[in-house]
Order: structure tokens, then C-alpha cells, then sequence
């Protein structure tokens, strides 16, 4: 990778998470417009934006940045009062930025996007509001600015009143006193700085006021240990401009700020805000940030999966010894093979661990699709999100976003009513989304539930008849679920008029391929009227997962784990045939059985006295597979087939056991059917 | 365009084939192989590389090559498309270079050949089937 | 009415490179003096506007002559004059009753300013 490689791959993920602070902020103000906290939040990302496509040289990137960014300097001024009109401009122009990061990314270059439109609309935009300002002036301004240049103009208090202070502060406003934040600011060459801030110390207590915080604190200031900024809590008689003057009259001030103490919270807000930027910038420590700002090692991911390989293959090594050291017990081994056994596990974990990023790596970008998708259908939905910190394995993050994707445009598009409907039938206007994610054991579910009109049972039933799916009488045998299910079936849609935004049934197919592909599965809860619960349960990490391994004429097979129900030993006389299928009746319950060597079509073994049944759970109910041994339970690394076999219809998958020999990985839901 | 290729010659039952040698990977001898239920005809399983699964493809019954009674006791791994392939053979003969222009056109025996087959080498006595290494997993023009 | 100068600085040269710059900027340089007792004698003597104090000087230092100086008149407007790394002294000075401090290498825009401003305060 050469340097400007290696660049670029920064400037992209760090474009796309300011990309994600300008969304997340846009949605925050057009919900509260007159969040002045939004707009800053805005103008921040464009700004830095702006200077990092500068650096770069994307010269179309920069303009628009700027361009937006000086509009969004003149909403900040408040010359222009922000309406859903100019909050859907500022979320077209961030469309731009995203389609110009994502064009660099790639192809490295801003390639055929157009922005001189966008690019106007903003310049018409500021024009409008900003007459007797010329805008060539402004531009030239901006343009000055160098990126890491802190914004002009932006007050940031760093300091933060302790509640000591508060409790002070209060107790002489009580007594008539006025508190004031003071910040002083030296001129750049003042070469002594502590002398000259005892000298705005002085000042401030000769006209009887007494200084009850500063930040830094004493020390650090006496030790001149601060850039140029000193930050004070005044108690003092003196009003506000006297004060400002008399610390404003000291050589080599540069600037004096002085408010009233309990006009700094929204600075103080600020500041925290800017606080936590900084720190995940410099990669420092801090536990309250936000998921998507947790504190990272960018580590290329073909790093990782070798990684992931190195360690399976330990895994491994580890138990050929184990397994050839059982043979000599050889006792002097055994704590030593023990310690390795742990620490490998311990390593094993780690490696896992790393693999994790938590789901709000997808879970972002839902704000801005909801907003979008619900204004478009003429619909109001309230989305909340939760338990995005939640953390699964990279591959199961990179691939569920579509499945998503789709659930979320069902749930707007068929399940939540219009705000007329919803009220006709006693609904609140606004209808209610939620996505959440969560933990449970080693699975982690994620779940997509709306208030919506629910899923109309004998509607899918009707339809997958109609269809050919489905036979009335084993439709009247199956619980809502297992109806519910069809809508996942390529085609289906019972929705008369498919629109644009769900398509024909087309997408919810691939839910359920792509989940079961991740092993995992999708359960649906329904009430007509009241609204649907997607549950979409995966498992915790994908690469090891615990398996039962088979022997079946000879070769080696493994079912995961979590989809065996029970194993069963039955002598082949329990096997009996009902309506052509062949079934085990097991605690009143009857269960179709299939011969793993019929279906693998090996040669057929008449004469056992009993065979081991793995019994498993899939969407059709339980299904039993007649195996010739059970060997045991083992952790293994799945490992891929490749592409030749990627679509073969019983495997997920191998792993190399420990004396060397393959077994594949049974995927449970494609044999089943 | 260069004027020579560079060749790795094998056996495949009686036949001589040729690989372009960059092609190749490395030569092992021919582990246990485990047979994969429900893959296509061709291939004949997966093997374990060094904790890697490879597939191996069965060449012989692509190019419908007669292997006669013995088992091909090593296998060439190839890298196609950035993913190891194995071929079974019956042995590994010699690398060697071949001017451009000393590569015949192809008769076509069959369908299953043309689009596979670069060129026939005529070499000492042998005729040698030089094969294109990203062609030979070409199933969807396979006949049936 | 231009603003009376003294100028207290053990090294010649120091006061001759204050003096062009006091004098450039409009205002009148009435004495010198090479110590702190000088200074005081002086400063009894010419009742200077504003006094340049140096800090660091032989028979007595700007500290004590600042005092010395106070005591005789509590209003007299002293400038420390000091180098790099006397934070202390300066602050010292400044309890003693100094108005400002300027800092060698002096600058010019630095000098004016601060006689500027005692000036005026």
C-alpha cells in the first residue's frame, strides 16, 4: 500500500463518519430546529470536511463543503431561520458529499458527479439572505482559513464548573455579587505567560472580586502549563463591561470574554461535545462516547482473518497433541498441555473479540432512511433505536444491512398505516418503529417492531395457496409463524399495489437467505391491527462455533449445535412410515426422519440393530437425520468451501479436525428441505 | 505480446497436458481427499492445505481423459481468480519454454475442448494439450 | 503634554536601545539610572511619569527600588523590565506594586503599548 494509499483509506472512513455526524445532526435539527447545538454540529463536520478534501485535492468535495458550510454559518447567525425546506437542501447537498466520498472511494477519483448545481442552489441560497454581504468576500474569507484552525467565532468553554463552585456561585448571586465565566486569551508571543495572568488575577481581585475556578487550575497555570487560554469563575462587584475592560486594559491580552455564569450551559455543552471529538481523534481514553466513536486501531481486515486463520490453526495443533499425547501418558505434560489448553482458549476469545464491532456500524444509517422513506410514503414514523452498542462479528455486521434494510421498508411500507388511517382507527398520527438489538446467550437478536396494521394471516395463506405453496389443509395445521414465514418466499407479496419502495416481494427473500447463510433465523409475531415484531437471531461470532460431530459411511460431518434439538438412539423398527414419509414418533410428538446416506447417496447400511437420530429445528418444525455414530461435541473453525462449492445444497462450510481430516459443516435449514 | 510462454507439463493417464507455469501454485502429493455430497459432478472434493480447504476438480472427467487403472497420485494446486484450485495428476514433468509461434491451433475433438485449450505443442514425441487455466472451470458450456 | 521616562538599567546599552524606542514613540526620556538607589534618588528627583525598571542590578535591585520608590509616592507607575525565566521576579514585582512588564529582547510594539497603557491607567 503506498503512502497516499494508505491516505486515502483514512480520509475515506473518516469522511464517512463525519458523513454520519452531518446525518445525524441534520435529523436532530429537523426535528428541533431551533437547535443551535445541530447547526454547530453541522457546520463542524463540513468545515473539517472541507479541509480534509482540500488536503486530499478533491476539488469538487471542497467546494461544496465550503459552499454549504457558509450557508450553514449564516443559519447559525440566525439570519435565516431553519425550515423543512432548508433542512431537505442541507440533507441533498450532504447527498453529494456522500456520492462524491463514495466515488472516491471506489475509484479514487470525484468521477462524473456534478456539483455546480448543488453547488449554486447553496450560493442562491446564501444570497437570498445575505444581501449588502458580498459573497466574493466571504469566499475569500473562508478560503483563508487554514482546516485545523479552530472555527472563528465558536465559543468553547472547556471549563465546567464544579458543584462547589455552583453552590458558591449561587450563594453570592444571593448576596448581590455578579458570577461571570471569564475567558482570557494572551496574545500569541506573550513570552511570560504566568506573570501576565497573575497580573489579570490582580486586576480582577484590586477591584474587590475573588476568582473561585479557573481552568487550568492554579498550578498549572503557575507553571505556565497552558496554551493561551485561561478560563476563570469571577465573583465580583464589578459589572460586566468594567470587568471586561479593566482585564481588556492588561498588555498582551488578546481577548477577553466575560458572561454571566449561567449563560455558559450551552457552551458548556459545546465543550463536552468538542471534548469527545478531540479525545477520539487523539485516541485517548473515554468510557461515556458513543458506539460509533469507540476508541480504534484501524487494522486491515485481511490482517484479521489471517489472524483468525493463525488462530484456528493453533486450535488445532493443539489438539493433535492433546490427542497424540494420549496415547503415551505421559504425565509430566499434562499441566503444561493444561496451561497451553487455557491460553489458547484465553487467545481464542481475544481473537474473537476483536472480530467484534458493535451493530451501530449499520444501525446509523437507519435515522436517515426512516426520515426519507416515511416523507416519501406520506407517513410519520418515530424510529428509536436501541441496544446499538451491542457487538457482533464483523462478517455477520458486514452482512446484515440488507436484510435490514428490507425489514425496515416493510415495516414503513405495509405495516405502519398513514397518519389519516392510523387515526381513523385510534391510532396516534405518529407511528412508532423500533429497532433493537440485544444479547441473549450466543445469540444476539436483532428486532424490527412497528405499530403498524399487522400481518394479515389468512391473506399470505390465501396467497401462498393461490400460489402453490401451500395446501389448505396443512395450512389449517400451522401456527401463525409458520404462515408468516411465506412472506419470505421469492415473489411474494400480498401487498395488490407493489410500490416502489418494497417492490414485488422482491428483497424479502433475500432476509432470510442471506440470515440463514449467517446461521442464523428470522421469527415473526403479528397481531392484526396492533402491529409486527421481526426477530432476526443470530449467533454471537460465526468463524468457531460448536458443533456435534456425525459419522456417516465414514466420513465426518458436524451439526451446529444450536440447531439440534435432541439425538435420539432408536432401533430402525421405530421408523415408520406415514402418507410416504417416513417418521419417529418421540414423546408424542411425530417427527420426519431422513437417512443422512440416502441423501448423501451412499451405499445404504440395512443391517444395524439401532441408529442415532440428531433431531433439529427448522421453520418446517423438527426434522430427525439418521446418522450411523455419534462421535462428540467440538468447538471448531468454520472454515470457507470456496466458491466451487458455495452453493451446494447441504453444506455451510468445513473445518479441519484434529488429526487432519475434513468434516462439513451440515447447513441444517437447506437439508431439511 | 511476448514471444515465449512458460509451461509446466503433467500427465493426466497418457495424455500430456500443459499449465502456464505461473499458474501453479506448488505440486503435492495426493492427500486424502473428502468427497462433498450434492457438488457438482466435476468436482471430486475437498482436501486439507495446510488447515486451508481446497477444492479439487476432477480435470480428467472434464476433458474426458481416460486415467486407465491407476489413481493420480499428486495433485497441482493452481490459483484461480485468487482461490487454490487442486487437479489430481499422474505425475509432474518438466517446466519448459515454448516460442509462441511453435503453438498449433486447436483441433477440436470436441465442444468440451475448444474453449479450454489454448494450443497443441508438438514436443520430442509427445503432443501436449496446453490448457487455459481461467477456462477450464467453464461449466456453463460444458455439454448436458 | 508629552509622558516624562526614566529609564533604570544597569547595561548602557539596554537603556540606550529604550531610550530610541521611548523617544520614537513620542514621549520624552527625562533621566537614567544604572541602579536602584540611583533610581530612587532620581525618581525623588525628576518625578517621573512612568519609570522602566530592570530587575536584576547591582547595589539595589528593581524589586526593592520599586518599594522604595512606592513609599515615597504610592501612585509612581512602574514598568519591570525583565529576561526570560524570572516569572517569580516579575510577580514579585507586580506585588510590589509594579503596572506591567515588558521582557527582553524587548519589542517595540511591546514597549509602546505598555507605556501606553500605565499611561492612560
Amino acid at each position: 500500500m503506498s503512502e497516499m494509499d494508505a491516505y486515502l483509506s483514512v480520509f475515506i472512513e473518516e469522511s464517512r463518519e463525519h458523513l454520519q455526524e452531518l446525518n445525524d445532526a441534520l435529523l436532530n435539527l429537523e426535528r428541533n430546529p431551533e437547535d443551535i447545538e445541530s447547526i454547530n454540529e453541522i457546520f463542524r463536520a463540513l468545515h473539517t470536511l472541507k479541509g480534509m478534501a482540500g488536503t486530499m485535492g478533491f476539488e469538487r468535495l471542497t467546494k461544496l463543503c465550503h459552499r454549504m458550510e457558509a450557508f450553514l454559518d449564516i443559519l447559525r447567525k440566525g439570519e435565516i431561520k431553519v425550515t423543512p425546506e432548508i433542512v431537505d437542501r442541507i440533507f441533498y447537498g450532504v447527498d453529494f458529499i456522500s456520492q462524491l466520498i463514495e466515488s472516491i472511494a471506489s475509484s479514487g477519483s470525484e468521477g462524473e458527479i456534478d456539483v455546480e448545481d448543488v453547488v449554486k442552489t447553496f450560493e442562491d441560497l446564501s444570497k437570498e439572505e445575505t444581501t449588502g454581504e458580498s459573497i466574493a468576500e466571504e469566499e475569500q474569507q473562508a478560503e483563508a482559513e487554514t482546516p485545523n484552525e479552530e472555527e472563528p467565532g465558536e465559543e468553547v468553554a472547556v471549563l465546567r464548573p464544579t458543584p462547589e463552585v455552583l453552590d458558591v456561585a449561587k450563594k453570592a448571586t444571593d448576596q448581590g455579587f455578579n458570577v461571570f465565566y471569564v475567558k482570557v486569551e494572551l496574545a500569541a508571543d506573550t513570552a511570560l505567560k504566568f506573570p501576565r495572568m497573575y497580573m489579570v488575577f490582580k486586576s480582577i481581585e484590586n477591584n474587590g472580586g475573588e476568582i473561585i475556578q479557573t481552568e487550568p487550575d492554579v498550578q498549572a497555570i503557575e507553571e505556565e502549563k497552558f496554551d493561551r487560554t485561561v478560563e476563570l469563575i469571577v465573583v465580583t462587584k464589578q459589572n460586566k463591561e468594567s470587568l471586561q475592560e479593566s482585564i481588556s486594559n492588561i498588555s498582551e491580552i488578546e481577548r477577553v470574554v466575560v458572561k454571566d455564569l449561567k449563560d455558559l450551559s450551552l457552551s458548556e455543552k459545546t465543550a463536552k461535545k468538542h471534548e469527545k471529538s478531540k479525545k477520539a481523534k487523539t485516541d485517548t481514553e473515554t468510557k461515556e462516547r458513543a458506539p460509533t466513536l469507540s476508541r480504534t486501531v484501524r487494522v486491515d481486515i485481511e490482517k484479521l482473518d489471517t489472524l483468525m486463520n493463525l488462530m484456528g490453526e493453533l486450535v488445532i495443533a493443539r489438539s493433535r497433541i492433546v490427542e497424540t499425547l494420549k496415547r503415551y501418558k505421559v504425565k509430566e505434560v499434562d499441566e503444561s498441555l493444561a496451561q497451553l489448553s487455557r491460553t489458547t482458549l484465553d487467545l481464542q476469545n481475544v481473537v474473537m473479540k476483536i472480530r467484534m464491532i458493535p451493530v451501530a456500524f449499520v444501525f446509523n444509517r437507519f435515522p436517515r432512511m426512516v426520515r426519507d422513506l416515511s416523507k416519501e410514503l406520506g407517513k410519520r414514523v418515530n424510529l428509536i433505536i436501541s441496544g446499538q452498542e451491542t457487538e457482533l462479528d464483523r462478517t455477520v455486521v458486514d452482512q446484515i444491512g440488507e436484510p435490514l434494510v428490507h425489514l425496515i421498508r416493510n415495516a414503513i411500507d405495509h405495516g405502519i398505516e398513514t397518519p389519516e388511517e392510523r387515526i381513523a382507527r385510534g391510532k396516534p398520527a405518529e407511528g412508532r418503529l423500533e429497532l433493537t438489538a440485544r444479547q441473549e446467550g450466543n445469540s444476539v437478536i436483532i428486532e424490527v417492531v412497528d405499530d403498524g396494521r399487522g400481518f394479515d394471516r389468512n391473506a399470505i395463506q390465501r396467497k401462498a395457496i393461490e400460489r402453490g405453496l401451500l395446501d389448505e389443509q396443512t395450512a389449517s395445521m400451522m401456527n401463525d409463524d409458520e404462515i408468516f414465514q411465506f412472506v419470505f418466499h421469492p415473489g411474494f407479496s400480498t401487498k395488490e399495489d407493489a410500490t416502489e419502495i418494497s417492490g414485488r416481494g422482491v428483497g424479502m427473500d433475500v432476509v432470510k437467505t442471506t440470515i440463514e447463510s449467517l446461521n442464523g433465523r428470522v421469527a415473526i409475531h403479528s397481531e392484526p391491527g396492533k402491529g409486527t415484531r421481526v426477530s432476526v437471531i443470530l449467533p454471537l461470532t460465526l468463524a468457531i462455533i460448536q458443533v456435534l460431530l456425525v459419522r456417516v459411511a465414514g466420513n465426518i460431518y458436524a451439526f451446529p449445535i444450536v440447531s439440534i434439538d435432541s439425538v435420539m438412539k432408536i432401533s430402525p423398527q421405530d421408523i415408520q412410515e406415514i402418507q410416504d414419509r417416513e417418521v419417529v414418533v418421540s414423546r408424542g410428538e411425530i417427527i420426519p426422519v431422513h437417512f443422512l446416506r440416502r441423501i448423501f447417496k451412499f451405499q445404504e447400511d440395512g443391517n444395524r440393530e439401532a441408529v442415532n437420530v440428531v433431531v433439529v429445528k427448522t421453520r418446517e418444525g423438527k426434522r430427525g437425520f439418521v446418522v450411523d455414530d455419534l462421535i462428540g461435541q467440538e468447538d471448531i473453525v468454520i472454515k470457507s468451501l470456496g466458491k466451487l462449492l458455495s452453493n451446494i445444497p447441504y453444506f455451510g462450510g468445513g473445518a479441519i479436525l484434529g488429526d487432519g481430516s475434513i468434516a462439513l459443516i451440515v447447513d441444517v435449514a437447506r437439508l431439511a428441505s | 505480446m511476448e514471444k515465449s510462454v512458460e509451461l509446466l507439463e503433467f500427465k493426466i493417464g497418457n495424455q500430456s497436458l500443459a499449465f502456464d507455469v505461473d499458474a501453479v501454485e506448488m505440486v503435492i502429493e495426493a492427500p486424502e481427499t473428502t468427497v462433498v455430497p450434492g457438488a457438482p459432478d466435476f468436482v471430486k472434493g475437498v482436501i486439507n492445505l495446510r488447515g486451508r480447504i481446497v477444492t479439487v476438480i476432477d480435470l480428467a472427467s472434464i476433458l474426458a481423459l481416460d486415467i486407465g487403472e491407476r489413481p493420480p497420485d499428486q495433485i497441482l494446486v493452481l490459483k484461480v481468480d485468487g482461490e487454490e484450485l487442486g487437479i489430481p495428476v499422474h505425475g509432474v514433468d518438466e517446466v519448459f519454454t515454448v516460442d509462441i509461434s511453435e503453438i498449433g491451433t486447436p483441433v477440436s475433438r470436441s465442444e468440451r475442448y475448444l474453449n479450454k485449450v489454448k494450443g497443441i505443442i508438438k514436443r520430442k514425441d509427445r503432443l501436449i494439450l496446453y490448457l487455459d487455466v481461467n477456462k477450464i472451470l467453464n461449466m456453463d458450456e460444458k455439454e448436458g | 503634554m508629552s509622558l516624562k521616562v526614566l529609564i533604570v538599567d544597569d547595561a548602557a546599552f539596554m537603556r540606550m536601545l529604550l531610550k530610541d524606542i521611548i523617544t520614537k514613540a513620542g514621549y520624552e526620556v527625562v533621566g537614567e539610572a544604572s541602579n536602584g538607589v540611583e533610581a530612587v534618588q532620581k525618581y525623588k528627583e525628576l518625578k517621573p511619569d512612568v519609570v522602566t525598571m530592570d530587575i536584576t542590578m547591582p547595589e539595589m535591585d528593581g524589586i526593592q527600588a520599586i518599594k522604595e520608590i512606592k513609599k515615597i509616592d504610592p501612585d509612581a507607575k512602574v514598568i519591570v523590565c525583565s529576561a526570560m525565566g524570572q516569572q517569580a521576579m516579575v510577580v514579585e514585582a507586580i506585588q510590589a506594586g509594579a503596572k506591567d512588564f515588558i521582557v527582553k529582547p524587548f519589542q517595540h510594539s511591546r514597549v509602546v503599548e505598555a507605556l501606553a497603557k500605565v499611561a492612560k491607567g
